[in-house]
């Protein structure tokens, strides 16, 4: 089990992570959601040992990470830079991550390689973006580690790959309880392979929850009134979203569907639609709230 | 899916190690052939030159008619000796990128992420880095001085035994040098690369690790020098030689690479250094373990130092963290360090190039400015730069006046009193009738000499204080005080003082002096080999490089034995004679009864009345005191003459005499000088010989032909110096006749 209490990470006068309370259990597939500078690369470079936090703690089953070689053992970090791995063959990286990590798999690395086909002796900074990546994340599989930390792993993947690595983990999940923390801008991913995600902005966590519960939770409501009515007038804590179209008014609201009908009832609807949100959906609604929104940042 | 664990052959931290040995490996390569192309190409050299010398002249080993110092740079050609230093020097550098390539994560973002994420401590990060590091950089150099040792080895068996007779063995006199060189070079090689690690934990990115990893080496030898400046170059008396066994040589020796290499360059000759403050009877090589000289002492200090680096890397390496990379500088401090340094060498250095303060302040002002931009890597924070630079010329300048104003800190003025001096030695002694052919150090423990020595010193420095016009002696005056509490006291006055030099006359009469003259001059008598009475000038030439029986020899030991014992300190300072003086040395024949001089010791005696024995025994043997007589003919031939007005107001040492006169005329014959006479004071007249008459030239004739050398009148007087020679004291009667031709 991932967990950080209170945890805090400055650089400088910035603060990239600002009291962050978190858990992440044992056997799950946690999506890392956020604004660009939200904190995730920070998170994750913590919860790999990288950084040491300026506050708080960060831990695996208990015991702190950092400066950890036992725990470092533990846990694999796949970047999403690449370009440090250009001057190694993909044997020369395999035998380089063999050295540290006790249960490398020779196995589990063939199998992967010869799935993907991918030259052993080549150069890697000869490969593409995308079999850069998958170099590096089959290695990080084949070190059979108990926690796998990707840092944007379906960048630069064409569609079919995605397929494939996404199998990759989840194979590897099942087979040996494998934690995954995937950090991602693509929500459509992070939807497909995760069951649990967190959301960070400014270096908070917004939400930490199942995904299942996260979409639960926010509905896109499309109803229709008689007369008309102001944003004002369904203005509350739930109220994430408001826009009219004509007769039409598009709302995003937070809470169970029963409750949201039973607010929009008093005001007699004619038309009342719920209409499931995508976590892309959810993400942009949620990071409106927070200011975080296309609008005021484009007026800024 | 059942998978096979791999078997780890090594531990993580062995294969980091060698991972980044392999990253590093190039450089290696590159150290490797550097290596070869050093040392042990410059033998190879050898030997086959040698070889080749064997094959052409066969004879050029034994000949035994030219005598030669044979070593290995009389063998080859200077090319090789270049090209083995340039290529060594390479191998040296090379360190600087195998450190930088063992922990390219302290600077290089994109592998911080991959090392720092290693299941690795850092301690063990640090350690298999620097390993490794070292490893790559000095294996190749082992490597290399292996063939070296091996080269030497075969030098010794055959080149070597081509050698017979008095020619020095080529191998066999090289090989021990050889071999403190081997070792001593990988002691600063190791130092070396430490420092560079060190740089880099303090620095965050390549450039500054680079630049300020070349200044770190730079910094302590330019303290050193500085202080060398400010004490050699600024103080009065106050001594500062590298060859000294003082705290702050043993630390330059051993506490930068630069000056590791100077430090092992001292114990590889210990016998060839000044050895003058040492005693007067140490002729050998007589240093303890824990001198500079001693080579086994630089190994140990370079080690502890390296050390001490080590561990001072290892900790700030510890408290770096992963988004420090990239930074400019981890630690100012270091920076600070750098840029001081750098600026007390440019203020020293253009201040001694250049008058007044502003060429020195431009030129500092604008080094660190442009240097505090790049680090800063802008000039938006210009306004702090000045000020940072105002803040450290103040310190400097301020230290410097602080220094200068206060005498050192009371040390140009401090002399011991006498009763705590346990010891007191005359360094550099011409002594007063000395001709600069031999100074000499001498030992003082009778309180009544440490005395006449302090009251001396303190007239040196009361002298100095309080008078712009005091007279200078022109000869040097060096002290040395052991005090009862250990400590020892060191001063060097390059140009005495004529108060000093006269206070201490009484003490060349001494009954300490004496011993030790003739404890020296009984060194010479019991040596076996002969005992040969040279001169300097050509006034004993029968005496010259012949041999002579030992009953001569013990006999005139024995004649200045009795002078000495019965002199007296009016015998001593009496009016001389005008003789030459009379030089006793050590030598040994060669096959063909030439004299071959050996070792530097000679005693030098001014024989004027007070050795009336030694002056008899002499005439005894047919050898007079040596009167040039000259008639005109000799006058008309010569390439000059110079007639000066000497000041009798201070007695100075004889063999100085000619700084307290006046030139008032030069006659030269232009030949020789050419149109002009080259005088650096215009002497008031100057004559051509061709111009003067005939009467003038019997004149010049009988005056040259009575002139005494070595006479100290109690009054002005004239002297003459024929053909540059030594002046000579012209009798009072001829006074007139000098005036007339200087009128």
């Amino acid at each position: 089990m991932i967990e950080l209490k209170n945890t805090v990470k400055k650089f400088g006068d910035f603060t990239a992570l600002d009291d962050i309370t978190l858990t992440i259990p044992e056997g799950t597939a946690f999506g890392l959601l956020g604004s660009n500078g939200a904190g995730k690369s920070t998170l994750l470079r913590l919860l790999t040992g990288i950084y040491s936090p300026d506050g708080g703690t960060v831990q695996l089953d208990g015991k702190d990470v950092f400066n950890n070689e036992e725990q470092k053992r533990r846990v694999f970090f796949v970047n999403d830079e690449t370009v440090q791995f250009g001057s190694f063959t993909l044997k020369g990286l395999k035998d380089y991550y063999k050295g540290f990590y006790p249960n490398f798999s020779e196995e589990i690395y063939k199998k992967l390689v010869d799935t993907v086909k991918l030259p052993e002796n080549k150069k890697i900074d000869t490969f593409s973006k995308g079999m850069k990546r998958q170099a590096i994340v089959i290695v990080g599989l084949a070190c059979c580690t108990e926690y796998l930390l990707l840092d944007e792993a379906f960048d630069g993947l064409d569609p079919t790959m995605r397929i494939i690595v996404k199998h990759m983990l989840v194979d590897a999940m099942l087979d040996r309880k494998l934690t995954v923390v995937i950090s991602s801008h693509n929500l459509k991913e992070i939807n497909e392979v995760c069951d649990t995600a967190a959301l960070m902005h400014q270096g908070k966590i917004i939400f930490s929850r199942e995904l299942d519960s996260v979409k639960g939770d926010i509905h896109k409501i499309q109803v229709s009134f008689p007369e008309e009515h102001t944003r004002e007038e369904f203005e509350c804590e739930e109220l994430l979203h408001f826009e009219r179209s004509g007769s039409i008014y598009y709302m995003i609201m937070r809470g169970s569907e029963e409750n949201i009908k039973e607010k929009i009832s008093c005001f007699s609807p004619v038309v009342f639609d719920v209409i499931p949100l995508t976590l892309e959906e959810i993400f942009i609604y949620e990071m409106e709230v927070l200011g975080y929104d296309a609008n005021g940042i484009e007026k800024e | 899916m059942t998978q096979t664990v791999s078997k780890r052959s090594n531990s993580p931290a062995v294969h980091y190690g060698l991972s980044l040995a392999k990253r590093n490996f190039k450089f290696g390569i590159l150290s490797l052939c550097m290596n070869f192309l050093g040392l042990p190409m410059f033998l190879i050299a050898v030997l086959a030159e040698a070889y080749q010398m064997k094959a052409e002249t066969p004879d050029w080993f034994t000949d035994k008619a030219s005598y030669r110092i044979v070593s290995v740079f009389g063998v080859t050609d200077e090319i090789y000796i270049f090209i083995a230093a340039v290529c060594t020097i390479a191998a040296v550098l090379s360190g600087v990128f195998i450190a930088m390539g063992s922990f390219s994560h302290l600077f290089d973002k994109q592998r911080v992420d991959m090392d720092f994420s290693l299941p690795l401590t850092a301690d063990k990060r640090f350690f298999a880095g620097y390993l490794s590091g070292l490893g790559v950089y000095v294996l190749p150099y082992i490597f290399c001085q292996i063939i070296s040792l091996i080269l030497l080895t075969v030098g010794r068996l055959t080149v070597d035994t081509w050698v017979s007779g008095l020619q020095a063995k080529v191998f066999e006199d090289f090989t021990p040098m050889c071999i403190k060189l081997i070792f001593g070079g990988l002691v600063i090689m190791t130092m070396f690369y430490t420092l560079f690690v060190l740089t880099m934990c303090f620095c965050g990115s390549r450039f500054e690790t680079g630049a300020y990893g070349v200044g770190a080496n730079f910094c302590l030898p330019v303290i050193y020098f500085c202080i060398d400046w400010l004490i050699s170059d600024e103080s009065y008396g106050l001594v500062f030689r590298i060859s000294d066994d003082t705290p702050i040589n043993h630390l330059f020796g051993c506490t930068s690479p630069i000056g590791a290499i100077c430090g092992l360059y001292l114990t590889l000759y210990p016998d060839n250094w000044d050895r003058a403050f040492y005693s007067v009877n140490s002729s050998a090589a007589d240093y303890s373990f824990f001198s500079v000289y001693s080579f086994g002492f630089w190994v140990i200090k370079c080690l502890a130092v390296t050390a001490l680096l080590v561990f001072c890397a290892y900790r700030l390496y510890r408290r770096r963290t992963a988004e420090q990379t990239g930074r400019i500088f981890i630690s100012k401090t270091f920076y600070y360090f750098v840029m001081v340094c750098l600026m007390m060498i440019l203020s020293v250095f253009v201040s001694e190039s250049s008058t007044g303060i502003f060429p020195m302040l431009i030129v500092t002002a604008a080094v660190f400015l442009i240097m505090d931009c790049v680090s800063n890597r802008g000039i938006k924070k210009l306004g702090r730069s000045v000020g940072k630079y105002a803040v450290i010329m103040a310190v400097l300048i301020g230290g410097y006046l602080i220094t200068d104003n206060t005498g050192y800190f009371g040390a140009e003025d401090y002399v011991p009193d006498p009763g705590e001096v346990k010891c007191a030695e005359l360094y550099d002694y011409e002594g007063y009738y000395s001709t600069d052919l031999y100074t000499g150090t001498y030992r003082f423990e009778d309180e009544k000499n440490i005395k006449m020595i302090t009251d001396a010193h303190n007239m040196q420095l009361d002298e100095y204080n309080s008078s712009a016009e005091a007279v200078r002696a022109g000869c040097a005056l060096g002290i040395k005080y052991t005090l009862k509490s250990g400590a020892v006291v060191k001063r060097y006055y390059s140009d005495a003082f004529c108060c000093a030099y006269e206070e201490l006359l009484p003490l060349e009469v001494s009954g300490e002096m004496k011993e030790q003259k003739l404890a020296a001059l009984k060194t010479t008598a019991e040596d076996k080999a002969l005992c040969i009475a040279s001169h300097g000038t050509e006034n004993y030439p029968n005496l010259n490089k012949k041999t002579y029986s030992e009953d001569f020899a013990s006999g005139l030991i024995n004649s200045l034995t009795e002078d000495i014992n019965a002199m007296t300190t009016e015998d001593y300072s009496g009016h001389g004679l005008g003789n030459d003086v009379l030089n006793i040395g050590t030598g040994y024949l060669d096959d063909n009864s030439y004299v071959i001089p050996s070792g530097a010791y000679y005693e030098v005696y001014t024989l004027t009345e007070a050795y009336p024995r030694t002056l008899e025994y002499l005439s005894s043997y047919g050898i007079e005191p040596y009167h040039e007589e000259y008639t005109a003919a000799d006058i008309a031939s010569l390439d000059g003459i110079e007639l000066r007005r000497v000041s009798a107001d201070y007695r100075i040492p004889v063999s100085h005499s000619w700084d307290m006169s006046e030139t008032l005329a030069v006659i030269y014959d232009p030949d020789y000088y050419g149109n002009r006479y080259e005088y650096s004071n215009y002497p008031p007249k100057d004559m051509r010989i061709s111009d003067l008459t005939e009467e003038q030239l019997t004149q010049l004739a009988e005056i040259a032909s009575d002139a005494v050398k070595n006479y100290i009148p109690d009054k002005d007087y004239y002297s003459i110096s024929i053909n540059g020679n030594t002046d000579m004291y012209i009798p009072e009667k001829y006074n007139d006749i000098i005036e007339s031709i200087i009128s």
